[in-house]
């Protein structure tokens, strides 16, 4: 699935260690989401959404 | 999604390094001092091991080899290595029932060959059983 939390993440400097830590998760679960590699949990996409102040519909499509 | 990590080790780990300081006590009782030191030496290494995992730059095998999952993809992750490993022990366990069957029924007046066809009889259904339980909660869930 594509998404665009590189794009969401880099435009807040974060580096994917320190996203990861904030949402909970590996640092290799946010790139392996970010490659498109790994399609995250509803539970975990609504937390992307709401770190990014966005909505799921906004981040990931099809 | 985030594992909650109050607990030093993961449950899994706890259980394990438990059970090797129990057997290690066990064997201390008995002076087996060989046996003592080799369990006590492997929930050593697994407290190593767990700890080493859980380091924030740890790699994604570290962590499931030490069955220390920090998220929902490593379980997920886990999950597929378990299921890789059920079924080859299913296949392992008919070929072990298969041998055990020839050995038992070409040798009736061996006690052992008779225990062992029992043995992996008992070991074969209860994997089967296992997964029809395994598979009845996976839809249940899904």
């Amino acid at each position: 699935m594509d998404n665009d939390v590189r794009e969401l993440r880099e435009g807040v400097n974060l580096s994917q260690a320190a996203l990861g830590t904030a949402l909970g998760v590996s640092r290799q679960t946010i790139n392996a989401i970010e490659t498109g590699r790994y399609d995250p949990s509803l539970p975990l996409a609504f937390a992307i959404a709401r770190y990014f102040q966005g909505t799921i519909e906004e981040i990931f499509h099809g | 999604m985030a594992n909650r990590r109050e607990l030093p080790l993961s449950t899994p780990n706890i259980i394990l390094v438990s059970v090797f300081l129990a057997t290690a006590i066990a064997a201390a009782a008995f002076q087996s001092w060989v046996a003592c030191a080799f369990t006590l030496l492997l929930a050593v290494g697994i407290v190593v091991q767990s700890r080493l995992a859980r380091r924030s730059e740890s790699s994604d095998r570290a962590r499931l080899n030490a069955l220390e999952y920090r998220d929902e993809r490593d379980r997920a992750l886990a999950r597929s290595g378990f299921s890789v490993v059920g079924g080859l022990a299913m296949i392992v366990s008919v070929a072990e029932w298969i041998v055990a069957s020839a050995v038992h029924f070409t040798n009736y007046d061996l006690g052992w060959a008779t225990a062992l066809y029992y043995v992996t009889l008992f070991q074969m259904l209860l994997f089967n059983v296992v997964w029809g339980r395994a598979n009845r909660a996976a839809t249940e869930l899904n």
